[in-house]
């Protein structure tokens, strides 16, 4: 019969591949070879500078190839003192490059580094399109913690605008609230006063009524009930409002935690209260076996 | 007609909508002789796409009588039936401009001397080109103002001046008819909806592209609102309370249970069910009319099935549960048809089709058409196309349909949404979706409105409170808020799916239904595997189509990369539209091709034959970039 469609077998993939890998070896094994044989203090072959990025393209993650183009970086820079358009032009190449490694491997050290190196170097760095990398980046995957580090570096270097980056953590923070990063990041902005406690203390507790499971939130709490600012009456009205989340939510063991967070810094040498957090312990040994002793020893504490 | 089709198939198609060439495909694929044929010059019936021109046209051609498509009877000698009926019309067609025809020279003077403030510039009144050219530069102008940002109310002057000139007019519009993809039925996908499923199991998936919902808004209270429907949504809704938060989450996460447990009679409504949990007023609407899409009447049981499959499909792809095929739902008809003719299925259209023979059993033996009498053993046809004989009543509910072009979106918002919006209107449900030009739908700076719903007798008056509400008439509203409407088009497509299609028609015949209400295909899905199942019922229905490379011509492994080279270029051909992706993929490819000369200059260290698998794997990589650069954006 003509014309009949024949499927490799996954056997054939497989030795396929291999084949394929094999190759692959042998091309850098070569290349890192043909490279090293070029390296020299003074000057530096364009050849193997080309052959590099073939090979950090396909592993960004080999340093000594990243070290080898600082070296080549730096004589370039040498090489074209007095003209900054060529420059500019030469490293404004090396970042679209690095762009490229990152985006085939995103959590690579050594490629962000370059990026932050390669800038620091530049004469003219364009810092506000690295906030928009980063924001692109963090869309894909929210948890890079590669390009939580790199936006931080950059701000080092230009200085902190609050209204920009708290917008940016809260709309983090909007695409998904589950995520240490965006919470922590927030948490370094900027000391609070009374007032942004108030909005910080809303939004807190808008993502733990969402979803009182999620621990990432309840950390955040945490922070903010520990802050000195804050006031009593305002302990009071969240006291109130996570009963209300309880009554939902009488299950949750992430609720009965903050009770005793805020129980604990309220009536200190309250005797009356003293039985009702005895009772939240109890219950939170029951919810959560697990950290059985951790609850004992908080009784325990308390009643010393 | 200068040539023949060959005769002698397993299977006719007569029609190319959804349910058509979802069967076409699927006998294809099993290694059947199938020809679908269509009386129009395009694809789709009615699920075609059309653009801004001839769409206007198609109020024309519909009123064609059917007589002359069908002609009754072209030899006396056959004794043969004559197709088509009046479900192939419909009931309703017009297109209307809202808009100036062009600009009147009075106008453009006027924004110009806005725009310039003293400066005066002497206009040729007939030279339009130039007309054109200055108000390019006028925009630059008011660009620059900007910029320099002299004083705020000058600012402000220039920005409104801005807007004026955002005014189209039809001359505008009419330039780029071309952009504008109209489908008569536009479907949305459910992400993990059977229709879907059949998408990726099938490797169908790859003759189209998709673009995720952006988000999904309800008509309350007389205002436009978000619908919070993911655990994000909710977070971010700052119109609900926080108890509220907790209880719509609640609900969105335990509704399996809630059905299990729940011990109510069999006919409560939804709306007393979720009344009885004691859920706020804003949450009801949410998860009645938006979430479950149902109406006051529906009963619980039928509103839990409707809301656990709008969260089943949530979390999959973007942020709502939805998504829609670029270039508009004909896309996916022809998707279908393309794997049909891969597998060797013939497609005619523009075919003069006079009717069917049956024999003395009363099956079906050959279909006429032009001069020639084509045989097969079975025949399907779309439900507009199936002689009158074959219904004992051809009498249809109406789907009401109004697309409008509309100057801004429903919500204005930094980012460009494709949004959909449920408007309750009384015990109807109006659908309504918003198409930005990122769905390559409409040319930028215009939106696409599809508003679908139940009909009752005319389309106009169906969807005149909703469309009065949301949208604006030339000066008459000057809410300035609203989208302002530049052109519109109301039509009502026959609804055949409650139609009897089975017990008068021969065995061997089969009818396909049109259009209907659901949001998705599910139900044309459904259609097409009962009646491919019915005429070839031990196969299997749409197994996986292999991709390019597991492909083996021959032996040897090797020439397998060459088929793939092969059909790629068949991809570029066959998509001049979208050869946008494959420009940049080849730009990408020759910056490659620099990077491997390079390499091959240090010939010394590659085998030639090595240098050359290099550079294929070097290639799929750039490729693979360049997908991930796509899905980034």
């Amino acid at each position: 019969m003509h014309g009949r469609l024949k499927v490799r077998t996954t056997e054939e993939q497989r030795l396929l591949k291999e084949k394929e890998n094999q190759k692959k070896l042998v091309a850098y094994k070569q290349g890192m070879a043909f490279i090293l044989s070029t390296r020299k203090k003074d000057s530096y072959d364009p050849e193997a500078f080309a052959v590099s990025s073939q090979i950090l393209h396909a592993n960004p993650h080999i340093y000594t190839l990243w070290n080898y183009r600082k070296e080549s970086i730096l004589l370039e820079i040498e090489n074209y003192k007095d003209k900054e358009e060529e420059l500019v032009k030469f490293l404004e190449k090396e970042l679209d490059f690095t762009e490229q490694c990152i985006l085939s491997s995103p959590k690579c050290y050594s490629s962000w580094y370059h990026r932050y190196w390669v800038l620091k170097n530049h004469p003219v760095p364009n810092w506000e399109k690295e906030f928009k990398l980063c924001a692109k980046y963090l869309s894909v995957d929210d948890r890079n913690l590669h390009c939580w580090d790199y936006r931080r570096l950059i701000l080092n270097k230009t200085g902190l605008c609050l209204e920009k980056e708290l917008e940016f953590s809260t709309e983090r923070l909007n695409a998904n609230f589950s995520n240490y990063s965006s919470w922590h990041y927030r948490s370094t902005l900027r000391t609070l006063d009374v007032e942004s406690l108030e909005k910080e203390l809303n939004l807190v507790q808008s993502a733990v009524f969402t979803d009182p499971y999620d621990t990432s939130a309840w950390f955040y709490f945490r922070w903010i009930l520990n802050h000195k600012e804050i006031l009593e009456e305002k302990l009071q009205e969240v006291l109130e409002s996570l009963k209300q989340l309880e009554e939902l939510e009488p299950d949750c063991k992430c609720i009965l935690m903050a009770k005793c967070w805020i129980m604990d810094t309220l009536y200190v040498k309250d005797e009356d209260q003293k039985d009702d957090i005895n009772e939240f312990y109890q219950k939170l040994k029951q919810l959560d076996p697990l950290r059985k002793t951790r609850y004992e020893d908080a009784i325990k504490q308390k009643n010393s | 007609m200068d040539y023949d089709l060959p005769t002698g198939f397993d299977l006719i198609i007569v029609g190319t909508g959804v349910v058509e060439s979802i069967i076409s495909a699927a006998a294809s694929r099993i290694g059947k002789r199938v020809l679908q044929v269509d009386t129009n010059n395009y694809y789709g019936g009615h699920w075609a796409s059309f653009n801004l021109e001839d769409i206007q046209n198609l109020k024309q051609e519909n009123n064609i009588d059917l007589g002359k498509q069908f002609p009754k009877n072209l030899s006396n000698e056959e004794d043969f039936i004559p197709l088509g009926n009046k479900l192939k019309c419909f009931p309703y067609f017009e297109t209307e401009w809202h808009i100036a025809e062009e600009d009147s020279i009075d106008v453009l003077k006027i924004k110009q001397e806005n725009l310039n403030g003293k400066e005066n510039v002497v206009l040729d009144e007939g030279d339009k080109s130039k007309l054109d050219n200055d108000k390019k530069e006028h925009d630059d102008c008011a660009d620059k103002e900007e910029d320099e940002s002299v004083v705020q109310g000058e600012i402000e002057e220039a920005k409104e001046v801005e807007q004026n000139l955002n005014v189209s007019t039809q001359e505008l519009l009419k330039k780029d008819y071309r952009k504008f993809v109209i489908d008569l039925c536009p479907k949305l996908h459910f992400a993990r909806g059977n229709f879907v499923e059949l998408l990726i199991s099938s490797n169908i998936a790859r003759y189209a592209e998709f673009r995720s919902v952006s988000r999904v808004l309800t008509w309350i209270n007389g205002n436009i609102e978000v619908v919070p429907c993911s655990r994000s949504d909710v977070f971010a809704n700052n119109k609900v309370s926080v108890v509220e938060k907790r209880m719509l989450m609640k609900l969105l996460t335990s509704i399996e249970e809630e059905e299990k447990s729940a011990t109510v009679p069999q006919n409560t409504t939804f709306k007393d069910f979720l009344k009885n949990k004691k859920l706020s007023s804003n949450i009801i609407h949410f998860v009645l009319y938006a979430l479950s899409m149902s109406n006051d009447e529906t009963i619980w049981l039928e509103g839990m099935k409707r809301t656990k499959r709008f969260l089943g499909s949530l979390g999959r792809f973007g942020k709502t549960p939805f998504l829609f095929s670029m270039y508009g739902s004909g896309e996916i008809t022809q998707a279908f048809c393309r794997l049909s003719a891969v597998f060797g299925g013939v497609f005619a259209l523009n075919q003069q089709l006079h009717g069917i023979v049956l024999n003395k059993e009363n099956r079906f033996e050959s279909l006429k058409c032009g001069k020639q009498n084509i045989t097969a053993s079975h025949i399907v046809m779309s439900v507009g196309a199936a002689p009158v004989s074959f219904f004992k009543n051809p009498t249809s509910s109406l789907i009401s349909r109004a697309v409008l072009i509309t100057d801004k979106s429903l919500m204005d918002s930094e980012q460009e949404h494709m949004t959909l919006l449920l408007y309750p209107a009384g015990n109807k449900l109006i659908t309504i979706l918003e198409l930005g030009h990122l769905t390559g739908t409409c040319p930028k700076n215009v939106f696409l409105i599809h508003i679908t719903t139940e009909g009752s007798s005319n389309p106009k008056e169906d969807l005149e409170g909703c469309v009065k509400n949301l949208f604006a008439f030339g000066e008459q509203d000057s809410n300035p808020r609203k989208p302002k409407v530049l052109w519109s088009s109301y039509f009502s497509i026959p609804n055949t799916n409650e139609l009897d299609l089975k017990s008068s028609v021969p065995s061997n015949v089969f009818l396909c239904p049109g259009p209907d209400l659901d949001l998705d295909y599910d139900f044309s899905l459904e259609k097409a595997r009962e009646i491919f199942l019915s005429i070839y019922p031990d196969a299997e229905f749409l197994p996986r189509a292999p991709d390019a490379d597991e492909i083996v011509i021959g032996e040897d492994p090797e020439t397998a990369t060459e088929v793939r080279a092969s059909n790629s270029n068949l991809d570029i051909s066959k998509d001049t539209e979208k050869s946008v992706e494959e420009e940049r993929a080849i730009e990408q490819s020759s910056e490659t091709e620099l990077a491997i000369e390079a390499r091959a200059s240090c010939s010394e260290l590659d085998t030639p034959s090595e240098t050359d698998n290099t550079t294929k794997d070097a290639l799929k990589e750039v490729e693979e970039c360049a997908e991930a650069k796509e899905n980034m954006q």
